[in-house]
């Protein structure tokens, strides 16, 4: 790859030319995104009640205080939404590059294969939810059918916190697994054979061929979408709502039901906003590491 | 483009091993969607006998409700989720796409920081955005249509879109592109006759992922819109009822909805295949 | 190039084109935000909505949303001020002190409504519900829709093992391990589920002291009192000791619904209006065998006393169109339409020459019960951040039952959360 050579014949006829191109997606964000963003900030140093015919009041840092210091389920709300975020993560990377490597190495049938297994993904998260409930279910859910025919005891899967973990973890990755997969399997399409053919002159094995050759190939759209996918996770929600809803207790209860309850429930919008921003700034510092990673393998 | 010899391959194992896993995968993949069609075929009392049952008698009432032409029919919704889906998909790769040129191809003055702003708007968890795009839209009178909701699912399909395209444009030689701009193509030429068929299967793994999140999306959709343009997943949050899930509506409606994006996967992905020509050829 | 022009054109005006809406309504049209098994409860669109088109000319624009939504969307509609649901309907605990400010106060209307329609025949218990006679003395609401606790329990089991109903919380524990049989029937089925499940479960069982979570003037946190921690520990007995689901934690409405219909458990307290479900032989394995009796309590006498479930129409202030708006109100709670409610759509009526109905009394012999236990029930308290105290409550609750306090450090705890926001 080249990509530290200038471009630059088209900058000498237009030094415009790239803002031009930004421009349409840039307008689109500015208007629908970036001012509830900056409006965002603004609220999470407001006491504002929702429903309150009380005017919001400027109250500084109180929001982010209150959350770190004085809010019990703020700590164990993180611990299950970064826990989640990186067994899932871990997962999906695992299962996710298996299956886009042998699905390339199928010469028959690869295209129905390939069908199948990414319909996970294109099923709507409520019915993923209601669907793997009936699943997990203590008497009635196949799993634990399963477990009884091969002799093992029953588990109490959504009703205890540890189960109930796995549970939704196995449910979630079930669901988006197929969104690595696919983007692996299309970076594995647009490499051209040429360099593979000369791996393969050169008298490098498989597994040097890949880690060597292949892997750093397709780094880059694999470091977006997992970045992407670990944003997904940090605020999701419908899985563990349908599957849980955060129980038992509030042991499996993410970012995203924190801030969905305490906006549209407790109608506290300043704190609301005070999560969303710590989550932003961890959504920032995950990036950070996805773009260091991918930069670091590709001088390498 | 089954001339490949599987000795070139990108350093993959072939074997009978291999095969297994795939079979593996395939089970665990389907099992579960197997299980919700089944479940949209039985009746309640069968959906919840003990132990499970597989086979029973197929009851086809809720398909003849929600695909008929009567009260309860869901066509409407399907109608409004695939125009939303598909307008959505179609803005968002164009627009993305040549955001994603200009940061791959070109090196200008804040782009690293533009980038990471593309991404933070993403950060944002979409509940937060609610209460000030809808007070913006109701001023604007713009609630309850689908412009509405194509250009909110456009505007947060941009950061991904444009993240992964560059991703792939990233990964094609320039040798082509700069032959074309020496012959005199503009930026659009090249971009759409030279780059995007090139990176065709990034682009078409993208386009796909835009139209799922479009077409599953749930919180805007239920949101902004109340009698012209609801949506199928706001028609099936609402078989989960006061008392009781409606299981059986439930089922049926999972399964109708999968359909169409199966089948736009599956024809998406001869794109996938054609690569791999294109490939070969050059 | 030319061709991408037309095709970015071609797209415009396709987006123009199909997303046209229409603004402009009709002299008297109203629009109804509702639950859609609600809505399915006033007979959907052949029902009371359609009478209203041809006895009044209102036209009915209807819009349903699901249960954990619903708030949401009208909140946001109050919020921004557009009045773009002339009439909405929400349970009672919603309708308070914050909330009433987007509410069309109904005293007015409610005094020049026709005799016929009758307000004073609304079940006097319910009328209180979205009325504030020490705020301002106004009314909100008018009841839709309502149901309470009722013990449902197996006939047939109890008839096999010469049992009688219980009366005191004492005998309904002795009858549940004594029902209890390990590996096909559970002696009594309760909710455990977070949030809204195991906290309206054990209210239920609560209620049944007299009083609520809250004092009446809600300055009050009672869950610390003494016969509070003895009902919390009545209502986990039966999980602590095996009796109920193992897996009761993870239970919500579909599981200890299906539980009883499919014949896996022997008692359990639910939402009267289950019944008509219950006992629909399509559906349910035991629909002749069940029988109901009124929540017990610790003295034995006047059993019945429990939480009170209902449904209130409220009408936003912003409605242009607010003479129309309680004419759709009047038609979904008249006795004709509270009637048919009740046989035909599965309605809960809050009306009492409904429960005297000779015909409907006929299709629901339960409805005495109903009738007494609807009348000696109590509201949930009515505070802005009830919310907020369910979750508090709820997280305690199940403190308790994963044992990791006990029953009067859970119940205390719980008070000290909900103190400041009181």
């Amino acid at each position: 790859m080249k990509n530290s050579r200038p471009f630059n014949f088209l900058l000498l006829k237009k030094k415009l030319t790239p803002y031009l191109l930004l421009s349409p997606a840039f307008l689109l964000l500015i208007v629908i995104l970036v001012y509830p963003l900056i409006y965002n900030f603004y609220l999470s140093f407001l006491k504002w009640r929702l429903t309150s015919p009380v005017p919001s009041k400027f109250v500084g840092f109180e929001n982010y205080v209150n959350l770190f210091l004085y809010d019990p389920d703020f700590l164990d709300v993180s611990k299950f939404s970064l826990g989640f975020t990186i067994v899932t993560i871990f997962m999906e990377f695992i299962i996710g590059l298996f299956s886009a490597l042998l699905l390339y190495g199928l010469v028959r049938g690869r295209r129905l294969m390939t069908s199948f297994l990414l319909t996970p993904y294109m099923v709507a998260p409520i019915a993923v939810g209601l669907g793997w409930r009936l699943m997990w279910d203590r008497d009635l859910g196949l799993v634990n059918f399963f477990l009884v025919f091969i002799g093992l005891d029953k588990i109490n899967w959504l009703a205890e916190s540890m189960p109930a973990f796995w549970a939704i973890v196995i449910s979630e990755v079930w669901r988006s697994t197929p969104f690595v997969t696919m983007i692996l399997l299309a970076g594995l399409t647009s490499l051209s054979n040429e360099i593979f053919e000369a791996a393969h002159i050169d008298g490098a094995n498989r597994w040097q061929t890949f880690w060597k050759i292949t892997f750093p190939l397709i780094l880059p759209p694999l470091a977006v979408s997992l970045m992407f996918q670990t944003i997904f996770k940090l605020r999701v929600f419908d899985i563990p709502f349908i599957l849980t809803e955060g129980g038992p207790g509030t042991s499996t209860m993410p970012y995203g039901m924190l801030i969905h309850r305490t906006y549209f429930k407790y109608f506290d919008v300043g704190k609301a906003a005070a999560i969303s921003v710590v989550l932003l700034f961890i959504g920032i510092v995950v990036a950070m590491i996805y773009v260091k990673i991918s930069k670091m393998k590709q001088t390498s | 483009m089954k001339s490949i010899s599987q000795n070139i391959s990108p350093g993959i194992p072939t074997n009978s091993v291999s095969k297994g896993i795939v079979m593996i995968l395939l089970v665990f993949s389907l099992l579960p969607i197997i299980w919700i069609i089944l479940t949209s075929i039985k009746s309640e009392q069968a959906i919840f006998s003990i132990p499970p049952k597989v086979f029973v008698a197929p009851d086809f009432s809720a398909y003849k409700i929600f695909l008929g032409l009567g009260n309860n029919s869901a066509i409407p919704f399907i109608w409004n989720s695939l125009f939303i889906a598909a307008m959505t998909t179609f803005l968002t790769v164009i627009v993305s796409s040549l955001a994603a040129y200009a940061f791959s191809r070109y090196r200008f003055k804040w782009s690293n920081h533009l980038l990471i702003l593309m991404l933070a708007t993403r950060l944002l968890p979409p509940v937060t955005a609610v209460v000030p795009l809808y007070l913006m839209f109701r001023y604007l009178d713009l609630l309850d249509t689908k412009f509405v909701l194509i250009i909110i699912y456009t505007a947060v399909e941009i950061p991904f879109a444009t993240w992964l395209m560059k991703a792939f444009f990233d990964g094609i030689p320039r040798e082509l592109e700069e032959s074309a701009a020496l012959d005199g193509c503009n930026a659009l030429q090249i971009i759409y006759k030279i780059t995007m068929p090139l990176a065709s299967p990034g682009i078409a793994a993208t386009s796909i992922f835009v139209f799922i999140l479009a077409w599953n999306e749930f919180m805007f959709a239920f949101m902004f819109t109340s009698i012209n343009v609801r949506t199928i997943p706001v028609r099936l949050a609402e078989t989960i009822g006061e008392m009781q899930v409606y299981w059986q509506e439930m089922a049926t409606l999972a399964t109708v909805i999968m359909l169409p994006a199966l089948i736009i996967g599956f024809f998406m992905q001869k794109y996938l295949v054609r690569a791999i020509t294109a490939g070969s050829v050059k | 190039m030319k061709s991408l022009r037309k095709m970015v054109k071609l797209v415009i005006f396709s987006i123009m084109f199909f997303s046209a809406y229409s603004l402009t309504l009709a002299a008297d049209s109203v629009t109804l935000l509702i639950h859609p098994t609600l809505y399915k409860a006033m007979g959907g669109k052949d029902g009371v909505v359609a009478d209203l088109k041809k006895e009044k000319s209102i036209d009915v624009t209807v819009i349903t949303s699901p249960y954990g939504n619903i708030l949401d969307k009208a909140v946001l509609s109050f919020v921004s001020g557009g009045g773009e649901f002339d009439v909405v309907t929400l349970i009672g605990p919603w309708i308070n002190s914050e909330t009433t400010n987007f509410f069309e106060p109904l005293e007015s209307y409610i005094a020049g409504a026709p005799a016929e329609w009758d307000y004073e025949d609304i079940i006097g218990s319910l009328r209180k519900v979205p009325t504030f006679p020490k705020m301002n003395g106004k009314t909100y609401g008018i009841p839709y829709r309502v149901g309470t606790g009722i013990f449902y329990y197996r006939k047939d089991l109890f008839a096999k093992a010469n049992l009688q109903t219980p009366k005191t919380w004492d005998e309904f524990l002795e009858l549940s391990e004594k029902l209890y049989q390990p590996g096909s029937i559970y002696g009594v089925v309760q909710r455990g589920k977070p949030g809204v499940h195991v906290e309206q479960d054990f209210k239920r069982y609560l209620f049944s002291t007299g009083h609520a979570v809250l004092s009446e003037d809600l300055s009050t946190c009672l869950l610390n009192k003494d016969d509070s921690i003895r009902v919390l520990e009545v209502f986990g007995k039966p999980f602590l000791s095996g009796w109920a689901p193992p897996d009761m934690l993870a239970w919500g409405r579909d599981e200890y619904r299906t539980a009883m219909m499919q014949g896996r458990a022997a008692m359990g307290l639910y939402f009267s209006p289950y019944w008509g479900l219950m006992t629909n032989p399509e559906k349910s394995k035991v629909a002749d065998q069940l029988g109901w009796f009124l929540v017990p309590n610790f003295s034995g006498k006047n059993q019945g006393s429990t939480l009170n479930g209902g449904w209130f129409a409220v009408m936003d202030k912003k409605s242009k169109n607010k003479k129309a708006a309680f004419e759709l109100m009047m038609a979904m709670t008249n006795k004709k339409n509270q009637l048919r409610g009740g046989l035909e759509w599965s309605n809960g009526p809050i009306r009492t020459s409904v429960y005297n109905d000779p015909e409907f009394k006929r299709k629901f012999p339960v409805a005495k019960g109903w009738l007494d236990a609807i009348s000696l029930g109590i509201a949930d308290a009515q505070h802005p951040r009830i919310t907020q105290i369910s979750d508090i409550t709820s997280k305690e609750i199940i403190n308790y039952l994963q044992k990791k306090k006990s029953a009067k450090e859970a119940m205390d705890d719980a008070c000290n959360q909900i103190k400041p926001l009181l």
